[in-house]
């Protein structure tokens, strides 16, 4: 039996058993309609693994929430408070918070037992009327790979068609957390988000079922010991509404109401390179070398350059990270100094992931002296009682006070002896677990995200002797209060897969039985296969791309296509650059594209650099054109009629510049439209086809790039 | 409506109207299969996501069919011994004829698919579903699977019933069935349901074996079968076998097996099989070591190797480059990274009376600078791309390497060559094939007169053809495979034991290293979670199943487990176990009575282990003659080894702790028969035990043996007289 409550415009249909929510809507409209029960918490169970999976692969866990039984309800002015009691000994209080646009529900699980449980995570589960006319919301998320009718949906039976492709833990998605649907019948669109920066979230599911009803998993993860009577607290969640006229005005709309604003970062140029031999390869093999490539990234347009540790030792190793010379090479100090005369400026890498607890790459080396167990409390630890490992690390507790102090010595001595600009703190998320020791100093579920709340606190020690010091991050953004000045955007490293072809003769490895890289948010394997394959048009990732850079905001995105860990991500395939992948000309392209993108953008020294000649062309203009300081970036604005030419158009008032990139290898003549109407560029067009030239007429040669700047549209 | 055929001693009953198989009984023993979805659900079309290793288990797209089948006919051929029950049924432009031979023993089904449309159509794979047992009788049931390890997400208990599962699937998807014999075992009345398979073309993998939500227990077998099929062509597949036998599990096994028969090559005599203790060797330098830069430092170390006990090198192919890839097998110095080396270690080693196997990859050459930049890359990429498999998308197929497709007669012809230089001028003593069935993988343009499914099984049917070739010439040339199954036992005298990791990995004894195990074959539910006697019981089980003459090469430590643990950057089973524990493990496999092998460095710090272990193995008569048994002594505690040897009139036995603590085990004598005498000496000739008398009641009573922690001991008993025991 159901019955309702209601406040501000919204009703929410419960059922008097279970105490759970049945249908919530607003103003008649049902935006969410559950089968299921929306909060479920899993608990107990054995982590299988000590490695980086620990916390997500549990078996033998029991659930609490799916047969929930009500105990009591009270609607106390726009709050409504629900107490459950749930299996395995839990009672769950649910406040709910009406606001005109939003409900926003806080949990507390307490534990009525005398016996200590482990609490996993919160699977919170939300369904959502799906029709023809509806649409998904899920900024940044990958959408699934196969067309529809090559999806679940016949092969086994299933009635339930992926909407998306999770894409994991690391991708910029799992940052804003939305997910819904737009009604285009409606003209609403209804989401879900968390705004507890507290916790790491994962989409698990976003399927549709039955044809009619979308329905998301999210995993939550907490996970803690309660003891009894104790409580633990999430949230909170958010069940929003939004308004938008039109389908792309959507995303727009609900994070223009819903997220907050990010730092403006400067646009910086990022060229990573450093020393030693990586992948079976040796770019520069001293730092005498490297510096003989300083004039090279600097006349390609570069202004900063990005030092990694010397591989393969210590590499993505905190071996002894006091050493400087054994970290980032002998002669650092000399080519940073260079970097510095040349204008450029300088961060480095440094590795948070933890030590090698053995030789792998450097046979005979010694072990790190943290592992002379003097600092055994800096690390984190297994549910077992061993030490917590990653792969082939043993990892720190990023939240111990101790380690947090020592980082900061590391960091003021680099700033001190090497006096770089900055900071990319490399796998802040690496550990991204719980530390089960009972004697730590944090809340096992507080070690999580601790890695990225460490960048806050760094930089916020940094700023006190160096202000305009600078903190580049791959992940983290916003969260755990950790602001960075920049941060490495993925968004090319997916769509480029269905933006071209790749060339034919190359294949890669796939281990996936032995290796657990598969679940890497934009490895190849994740990313890439044949029915996606260069099935993208630029109109369709262009979208995509806005609306995920909308979710995820940042004041300084670094698009990048070539990486060092892009690179390395093949490891299997021997590691190899993109212009491996799609060959030189459509890697060019691709750069061509990443570097017109809004914020700044980053590129890495696979021995070579990707058309210096058009990343400087291209990095100069950004740098002294007004339209990219003023002006208002759009990748769907202006459409070709051609899906296979990527246009990026910077409109100022006075001004414009429009990229237009030929992913085909055909001669093309591209005409365009402008909201729906016929559009005719004016200005000044250059080309570029192996080198700069300016021409007269608009025609595209096979991977030709076209520069038009003018006065206006 | 159900329809019942009745054939002595068979009562198949079947839909009047889908003419889908409802069950199977046998007169006298019972139910064989209940069916309560279709038994054959097949799939057309489609296309593969990646070109990859797994390409053909991956396909997107397919059209499903064999929930809407109409029965169009029966027929029953009474043959002079065997009866053949068809059921020809169609559904939509498929005619599907289920065909059932009517043994004494077991039915065997075959099933040929047919393209009635007017078009052609491609042919994947089909589901093979078995309903074995319905969910009341769980709890007095327990699985039958001799070969298949335990659930991953289980603790390792094999013989627990079936209601006793944490998870409802008990099996899952994975490796190839190792003999492909499933059943389920009844407690009560010693029967057991079993179904399996049998056939030398197409690939069979277990999908799911679970507890299905329409109660009852379900096997489900991925058949894969890729052909393109014109209008009115058939293909035609099989046979999968059901049964329902009595006995012990023992017994049910070893009378399903008896189906395999024809396939068991006859081996050499059980003495020179076991004799067969091979040291593998990697040249060159891997994983950043070199224990052996070139073929001298490899000849410098051939007396320790030998004096260790081990009387066979196996020579991986040289380190980085080409290491697992192809790159020409007649280019020697590419290939082994010498010629001049290799033909001189050959003299050496077999003047220290070695013999040399050959580790010889098949599967295919790099096409890029995986490991190496500088390498150059296979002249087969270039000069022969006939050889290689194609996709369904047309182009080369992949793995890691580019794929070989073994069906190829000019590419066997020049392996043939190949291999017969090593034997003709270099003297090898025979070879290993690494990864067999690597390209598990259709060739959709095969260069030749067969269809794309010849390439899955290839690898076992390549070593056929090689073989009967070579032993021509070469009668006692050794091959060596890494495949499975009855299949795989014809034209090899060894095979890898894989099957073996699951152990090895952590299930018998505790993980001392602080970087724990290999995520793929132990986690923390089932870490140290398996008894001897589970243990004991499961390895007599598949060794039961094996096909007879394929010599089991046992191992705890081979390049692969040292490898997979690449990403932690390889170590040895004594980092993993601690020293003393490795020695018990080694011990284990070295007197389970098959050939062994191990990987050099593996045995640094128990030189002098080996050597008394492999030493005891070669000069004693019992261990190279006897028999023997893991189930015919018993321990009192499920973490004390015990494998029983007896040959003649004498018996000993290898005895482990498989714990770091003292204590003391009592062991009874499990066997029908008693060795004959009233007292025996028994005698520790490995380990510290020393000696004293027990009387044959002791063995059936209880023999109290004092165990240190990770002792590893063999007794060898001696009968004696009344004034013997007073001695």
């Amino acid at each position: 039996m159901e019955q309702s409550v209601v406040c501000k415009g919204w009703k929410i249909d419960y059922d008097v058993q279970d105490g759970m929510p049945k249908a919530i809507a607003l103003n008649g409209v049902t935006v969410f309609r559950q089968q299921e029960s929306m909060f479920r918490f899993a608990l107990d169970g054995i982590s299988t693994n000590n490695n980086h999976k620990q916390m997500e692969e549990i078996l033998g866990t029991v659930e609490a929430g799916g047969e929930s039984r009500l105990i009591e309800q009270e609607l106390n002015g726009q709050q409504w408070h629900v107490w459950l009691a749930l299996e395995q000994g839990m009672e769950l209080l649910c406040d709910y918070q009406f606001y005109d646009e939003y409900i926003t529900v806080s949990l507390s699980l307490t534990n009525k037992q005398e016996e200590t449980r482990r609490l996993r995570w919160l699977a919170w589960t939300v369904g959502m009327p799906f029709h023809p006319g509806c649409r998904v919301i899920a900024p940044g998320q990958l959408p699934p790979l196969e067309p529809a009718e090559y999806l679940a949906k016949g092969e086994e039976g299933i009635e339930e068609i992926p909407l998306i492709k999770p894409c994991g833990k690391l991708a910029p998605a799992e940052i804003s957390s939305l997910c819904g649907v737009y009604d285009s019948g409606t003209c609403m669109g209804a989401y879900t988000k968390i705004q507890d920066g507290r916790f790491s979230s994962r989409l698990m599911h976003f399927s549709l079922e039955k044809g009619e009803r979308a329905v998301s998993v999210r995993h939550i993860y907490c996970p803690q010991l309660l003891l009894a009577e104790q409580t633990m607290e999430i949230g909170p969640l958010y069940l929003g509404v939004q308004q938008a006229g039109e389908e792309e005005e959507i995303v727009p709309a609900i994070t223009a109401c819903s997220l907050g604003e990010m730092s403006s970062g400067e646009s910086l140029a990022v060229i990573e390179a450093g020393i030693g031999s990586s992948q079976a390869r040796a770019i520069c093999s001293s730092h005498e070398q490297l510096r003989e490539r300083i004039n090279v990234y600097r006349e390609a347009g570069f202004d900063t350059l990005l030092l990694d540790p010397v591989f393969p030792w210590p590499g993505w190793n905190f071996q002894k990270p006091m050493d400087i010379e054994f970290t980032y090479g002998v002669g650092v100090k000399e080519t940073i100094g260079k970097a510095h005369e040349n204008g450029m400026k300088v961060l480095l890498t440094v590795s948070l992931r933890g030590v090698y607890e053995f030789d792998e790459k450097a046979v005979g080396l010694e072990l790190s002296p943290y592992l002379n167990g003097e600092q055994d409390s800096w690390f984190m630890q297994h549910e077992t009682g061993r030490f917590a490992r990653s792969f082939n690390s043993r990892v720190f507790g990023a939240g111990h006070p101790g380690f947090i102090r020592h980082m900061e010595d590391v960091l003021s001595l680099y700033m001190r002896e090497l006096k770089p600009d900055g900071f990319f703190l490399e796998g802040q998320m690496y550990s991204a677990y719980p530390d089960w020791n009972p004697e730590g100093p944090d809340k096992p579920w507080e070690a999580v995200l601790a890695g990225v709340a460490l960048g806050g606190i760094l930089k916020e020690h940094l700023q006190k002797d160096f202000p305009d010091i600078l903190f580049l991050s791959d992940c983290g953004c916003g969260q755990a209060g950790f602001v960075p000045d920049a941060f490495l955007w993925d968004g090319m490293q997916w769509g480029k897969y269905g933006l071209a072809p790749l060339l034919p003769k190359r294949g890669y490895k796939r281990f996936h039985s032995f290796v657990g890289f598969k679940e890497l948010p934009f490895s190849m394997e994740t990313c890439h296969n044949f029915f996606f394959e260069n099935s993208l048009s630029w109109q369709d990732f262009g979208r995509w791309q806005e609306e995920a850079m909308l979710a995820a905001p940042c004041g300084n995105l670094l698009h990048h296509l070539d990486s060092g860990k892009s690179n390395e991500w093949t490891w299997f395939a021997g590691g190899y650059a993109n212009e491996n992948r799609f060959g030189e000309k459509v890697h060019t392209v691709l750069t061509a594209i990443c570097l017109m993108m809004p914020g700044g953008f980053l590129s890495f020294d696979y021995g070579s650099l990707c058309a210096p000649e058009l990343m400087n062309g291209l990095l100069q203009l950004k740098r002294t054109s007004p339209v990219f300081r003023t002006g208002i970036c759009s990748l769907t604005r202006l459409c070709c009629d051609d899906p296979k030419v990527a246009v990026i158009h910077w409109q100022g008032k006075e001004n414009h510049c429009t990229l237009a990139a030929n992913l085909e290898g055909v001669e093309k003549v591209p005409s365009f439209t402008m909201d729906g109407i016929p559009y005719r560029m004016n200005g000044k067009i250059r080309l570029y086809d192996g080198k700069w030239r300016e021409t007269d007429k608009l025609v595209l040669p096979p991977y030709g790039i076209a520069l038009i700047q003018g006065d206006r549209g | 409506m159900n329809q019942t055929m009745l054939c002595w001693p068979w009562e198949l009953t079947y839909d009047g109207v889908s003419g889908q198989p409802v069950a199977l009984h046998h007169v006298e023993r019972g139910p064989v299969f209940e069916q309560r979805e279709p038994m054959v659900v097949f799939f057309t079309g489609g296309l593969t996501r990646h070109n990859d290793q797994p390409q053909m288990f991956e396909i997107a797209g397919c059209r499903r069919y064999g929930y809407h089948t109409v029965l169009e006919g029966t027929s029953l051929d009474k043959g002079d011994s065997v009866s053949k029950f068809t059921l020809e049924l169609v559904e939509e432009g498929w005619g599907i004829s289920l065909c059932f031979r009517m043994e004494l023993s077991w039915v065997a089904l075959s099933v040929t698919f047919t393209n009635l449309a007017g078009t052609a159509e491609r042919l994947q794979r089909f589901q093979w579903n078995v309903g074995m047992i319905d969910e009341r009788l769980y709890s007095c049931c327990e699985l039958l699977a001799p070969g298949y390890p335990p659930s991953m997400k289980e603790d390792y208990r094999p013989f627990r019933s079936l209601a006793e599962y944490r998870e409802d699937d008990i099996l899952t998807e994975g490796d190839p069935c190792p003999v492909g014999i499933i059943g389920v075992y009844h407690r009560d009345t010693r029967s057991a349901n079993v179904s399996w398979v049998l056939d030398e073309t197409f690939y069979y993998r277990i999908r799911s074996l679970r507890r299905s939500d329409c109660g009852q227990l379900q096997r489900i077998t991925d058949v894969f079968c890729p052909a393109d099929l014109e209008k009115g062509q058939s293909v035609t597949i099989g046979d999968m076998y059901y049964g329902n036998f009595t006995g012990s599990r023992l017994e049910i096994i070893r009378e399903v097996s008896a189906c395999y028969r024809r396939y068991w090559h006859q081996g050499k005599d059980v003495e020179k099989r076991r004799s067969y203790m091979a040291m593998e060797v990697t040249l060159g330098e891997k994983l950043n070591l070199s224990p052996f830069p070139d073929y001298a430092a490899l000849e410098a170390a051939i007396p320790g190797i030998r004096k260790a006990g081990f009387n066979a090198l196996q020579i991986m192919p040289w380190f980085p480059y080409p290491g697992y890839s192809v790159h020409d097998w007649k280019d020697v110095d590419t290939t082994y990274g010498s010629s001049e080396g290799l033909r001189h270690m050959i003299r050496t080693a077999h003047a220290h009376g070695m013999k040399v196997i050959l580790d010889v990859v098949l599967h295919g050459p790099y096409e890029y600078d995986a490991d190496v930049p500088s390498a150059s890359l296979s002249p087969f990429l270039t000069e022969h791309p006939e050889w290689f498999s194609v996709t369904d998308r047309g182009g080369a197929a992949h793995s890691y390497t580019r794929s070989l497709d073994q069906a190829n007669p000019e590419l066997r012809q020049y392996l043939l060559e190949a291999l017969r230089m090593y034997l003709e001028e270099y003297g090898a003593d025979g070879f290993r094939f690494d990864a067999q069935l690597w390209n598990i993988m259709p060739n959709w343009e095969p260069q030749g007169d067969y269809l794309p499914y010849a390439g899955l099984l290839s690898g076992n049917t390549c070593a056929d053809f090689l073989r009967q070739e070579l032993i021509k010439d070469y009668p006692e040339v050794i091959f060596y495979c890494e495949g499975r199954g009855p299949v795989a036992g014809q034209a090899h005298d060894y095979r890898y034991s894989y099957d073996f990791w699951w152990v090895a990995w952590g299930a018998l004894a505790p993980i001392v290293d602080s970087r724990g195990s290999f995520h793929v074959f132990s986690n923390y539910m089932n870490e140290n979670s398996l008894s001897w006697p589970d243990f004991a019981q499961w390895y007599e089980e598949e060794m039961a199943a094996e096909p007879e003459g394929l010599t089991v090469v046992h191992h705890i430590d081979s390049h692969d487990l040292h490898e997979k643990e690449r990403l932690i950057g390889g170590r040895f089973a004594r980092e993993l176990y601690g020293m003393e524990m490795h020695r018990v493990l080694f011990g284990i496999i070295a007197f389970l009575g098959d050939a062994l092998m191990s990987y050099y460095g593996a045995q640094f710090g128990s030189e002098d282990f080996y050597h008394k272990v492999l030493g005891l193995r070669s000069d004693m008569a019992i261990f190279r003659r006897g028999k023997v048994s893991c189930t015919g002594l018993s321990a009192d505690d499920g973490k004390t080894a015990s494998i029983l040897w007896e040959y003649e009139k004498q018996w000993g036995f290898y005895l482990g702790n498989l714990e770091n603590r003292d204590k003391e085990a009592v062991l009874r004598w499990m066997k029908p028969k008693l060795p004959e005498g009233e007292y025996f000496r028994l005698k520790d000739v490995l380990g510290e035990g020393g000696s004293h008398v027990v009387s044959r009641r002791q063995l059936c009573d209880g023999m109290g043996f004092a165990l240190p922690p990770c002792a590893a001991q063999l007794w060898i008993a001696e009968t004696v007289g009344e004034e013997g025991r007073n001695r």
